[in-house]
C-alpha cells in the first residue's frame, strides 16, 4: 500500500516491489536506508549506558561515603553518655550539645544517603531505558522512509533483518549484551535498596524494631521507578525480593532493627563497598566488544 | 677538580629526580597498604553470619561478599609487591646483589603466602596454577630489567672510579670557596644509597608482615605496621636536607 506513494518519490529511487508485502527481511534499499539510522541510534544508547555505568559508581561512592558518616554519628550518638570527657565536664550542657549536634548530623547524613539511593534508581532506570531502545523501526507511510525507536508496526521487528548494525553483530545480540550489563546493575540495585533500609532505620532513640519496613516507599515515586527496573510488580503490588544475581533469596520478614552492632553497620558498609552483584571485569568486557563494533 | 665536583653535582641533581619517584611510589604504597589493612581488619567480621543483620535474608550474601573482599585483598596484595618492585631501580647505585637476592626472597615469601591463601580458602584453586604463573614472569622480568639497569649503572660507576682511584686524599679534601669537596660528594651520595637501600629492606619486610597477617585476621594491631611504612625511618628529612645543603651551597637562603 506504500509503493505507489514512495514510487512517485524522487527521494528514493530504485523501489524495490517486494516491499509491497511486508517481509521480516527488509528489501535492500531500506536496509541502505537503515543501517546508518541503526548503528546512530546504537551508539547513542551505548554511550548513554556508558554513561549512566559511570552516574552509577559517583552515587555508589557519594552513597557509601554518606552510610560511613552516618554509621559514624550514630556510633558516637550511642556512646556518648558513657564517654569519659575529662575536662570538658566543666562545661555547661556539653553532652546535650554535643547529642543535639551528631542528632542533627544523623539527620543530614540520611537525607543525602537517601538522594545518593535515588540518584541509582535513576540511573538503573536510565539504563534500562537505554537497553530497550536499540531497535530501530521504519516508521510512517509517507514518502520519506522515517525511523524511529518505537514500533507502530507490529510487522516490523526494528532489528533490519537480524543484519550486523555495525561490523558483526546484530541487534538483538547488542540486546543480549545491554541486557546482561543492565540486569547487574538491577540486581545490585536492590540489595543496595536494603542496605539503605538498614542504614536509615538505625535510630539512637528507638529502641526495639522501627517503623521502617521493607515494603515501604522510600519516596513518593519510587514505586513507579523501581517498576520500570521489574523491581516492583504494578499488578501483585509487591517488591522483588533482593537476592544476589546467581542466588536464591528468602523472601524477607523486613522489619528493620533500630539499634545495631557496630559489627552488623561494618558488614553493611563493606556489602555497600563490595557491589557483589556486579562484575565489574565483565561490564568492561561488555563495554569494550561494543566500542569494538562501532569503532571501525 | 671544579669539573669533577660539578659532574657529582650532577649526579646529585639526579639522586634529587629518584626520590621525588621514591615519593610518588611511597604514597602509592601507603595507599596500597591502608586499602589492604583496612580489608583484613573487617575479613574476620565477614565470615560471621551473626553480623549480617536484615542481609541475612539474601541467600548467599556472607560468601560472595567474603570472597568479594578476600579477592580484593589479593590484588590490592598483588598490587602492593609490584610497587614495591618498582622502588627497585630507584636504588640505582646499588651493586650490591646480597639486595637482588633479598628481594628475590622476600618476593617468594609472598609466594608462598599467596599458596596459604589458596590453601586455606578453596575458591581459587581453579585459576590458581594460571594466576601464579602469571605473577612470576611479570615480576621475575621487572627484577630482570633492574638488574640490567644496576649492572650498566655499575659499569659506568667503574669508568669514573678509575679516574678517582688516583686521587689523593688530600685532593678529596679540596675545598674551592663554598663548593663541596670530592670526599663530601662521595660520601653524601654513599649515606643517600644506604638509607634508601635500608628503608627498602625495611618496607620489604613490612610488606612481607603484612601479608602474613592477612592470613591471621584475629591480630588488629596493623596500626603500628603503617606508621612505620609512613615514617620512613631510615630517610631522616632532616639528615637528608644537611647533605644537600653541602652539595648545593649556592642553593641555601
Amino acid at each position: 500500500m506504500e509503493t505507489p506513494e514512495r514510487a512517485s518519490s524522487s527521494a528514493s529511487p530504485n523501489q524495490s516491489p517486494i516491499r509491497a508485502s511486508p517481509s521480516p527481511l527488509p528489501p535492500s534499499s531500506d536496509t541502505r536506508l537503515w543501517r546508518p539510522k541503526a548503528a546512530r541510534n546504537l551508539r547513542n544508547q551505548w554511550e548513554k549506558l556508558e554513561i549512566s555505568r559511570s552516574q552509577w559508581v559517583s552515587s555508589s561512592s557519594d552513597g557509601r561515603s554518606h552510610a560511613t558518616s552516618l554509621v559514624k554519628a550514630y556510633v558516637s550518638l550511642k556512646s556518648i553518655d558513657s564517654m569519659q570527657l575529662g575536662v570538658l565536664n566543666d562545661m555547661p550542657d556539653i553532652r546535650k550539645k554535643a547529642h543535639a549536634k551528631l542528632f542533627k548530623q544523623q539527620e543530614v547524613y540520611r537525607s543525602k544517603l537517601l538522594s545518593s539511593y535515588k540518584a541509582m534508581v535513576k540511573t538503573v532506570g536510565d539504563m534500562v531505558t537505554a537497553s530497550k531502545s536499540m531497535r530501530c523501526y521504519v516508521q510512517g507511510s509517507s514518502s520519506l522512509l522515517q525511523f524511529s525507536i518505537s514500533s507502530d508496526d507490529s510487522n516490523d521487528p526494528g532489528d533490519g533483518g537480524g543484519i550486523p548494525v555495525f561490523m558483526f553483530l546484530p541487534i538483538s545480540s547488542h540486546e543480549q549484551l545491554a541486557e546482561e550489563l543492565v540486569q547487574m546493575f538491577i540486581f545490585e540495585l536492590n540489595l543496595k535498596r536494603l542496605l539503605v533500609m538498614e542504614l536509615l532505620a538505625i535510630d539512637s532513640e528507638v529502641q526495639g524494631n522501627s517503623e521502617l519496613c521493607w515494603s515501604n516507599a522510600l519516596y513518593p515515586t519510587e514505586f513507579d521507578e523501581l517498576s520500570l527496573c521489574s523491581l516492583y510488580s504494578k499488578e501483585t503490588c509487591e517488591l522483588v525480593p533482593p537476592s544476589l544475581i546467581e542466588g536464591k533469596s528468602n523472601k524477607p520478614s523486613m522489619k528493620f532493627k533500630s539499634d545495631l552492632k557496630s559489627d552488623t553497620l561494618e558488614v553493611c558498609l563493606t556489602t555497600w563497598r563490595a557491589e557483589v552483584n556486579i562484575d565489574s571485569q565483565r561490564v568492561d568486557e561488555i563495554f569494550a566488544i561494543a566500542r569494538e563494533e562501532w569503532a571501525r | 677538580m671544579e669539573g669533577m665536583v660539578k659532574k657529582y653535582q650532577q649526579r646529585f641533581r639526579k639522586v634529587r629526580d629518584l626520590m621525588e619517584q621514591w615519593d610518588g611510589l611511597q604514597s602509592r604504597l601507603i595507599s596500597g597498604f591502608r586499602d589492604a589493612s583496612y580489608i583484613i581488619i573487617r575479613l574476620p567480621l565477614l565470615q560471621d553470619p551473626k553480623n549480617y543483620g536484615a542481609l541475612d535474608s539474601v541467600g548467599g550474601i556472607n560468601d560472595a561478599v567474603f570472597r568479594n573482599r578476600f579477592h580484593s585483598l589479593q590484588t590490592t596484595l598483588l598490587s602492593i609487591n609490584k610497587t614495591l618492585l618498582s622502588f627497585f631501580p630507584l636504588i640505582y647505585l646499588s651493586v650490591n646483589s646480597a639486595m637482588l637476592h633479598y628481594s628475590l626472597a622476600s618476593f617468594c615469601l609472598f609466594l608462598c603466602v599467596i599458596d596459604c591463601c589458596w590453601m586455606g580458602f578453596q575458591f581459587f584453586n581453579r585459576i590458581g596454577d594460571c594466576f601464579r604463573g602469571w605473577i612470576f614472569r611479570e615480576e621475575i622480568k621487572g627484577i630482570v630489567l633492574s638488574m640490567e639497569r644496576l649492572c650498566n649503572e655499575a659499569r659506568q660507576l667503574v669508568k669514573g672510579g678509575s679516574g678517582s682511584g688516583h686521587l689523593t686524599a688530600k685532593q678529596l679534601q679540596l675545598r674551592v670557596g663554598v663548593k663541596p669537596c670530592l670526599a663530601d660528594c662521595l660520601d653524601g651520595l654513599a649515606i643517600l644509597h644506604d638509607m634508601h637501600r635500608s628503608e627498602y629492606l625495611l618496607k620489604c619486610s613490612l610488606v612481607s608482615a603484612l601479608s602474613t597477617l592477612a592470613l591471621k585476621p584475629s591480630s588488629s594491631d596493623l596500626g603500628p605496621l603503617e606508621q612505620l611504612l609512613v615514617d620512613q625511618p631510615n630517610i631522616p628529612k632532616d639528615e637528608v636536607q644537611f647533605i644537600f645543603d653541602i652539595i648545593f651551597p649556592e642553593e641555601i637562603r
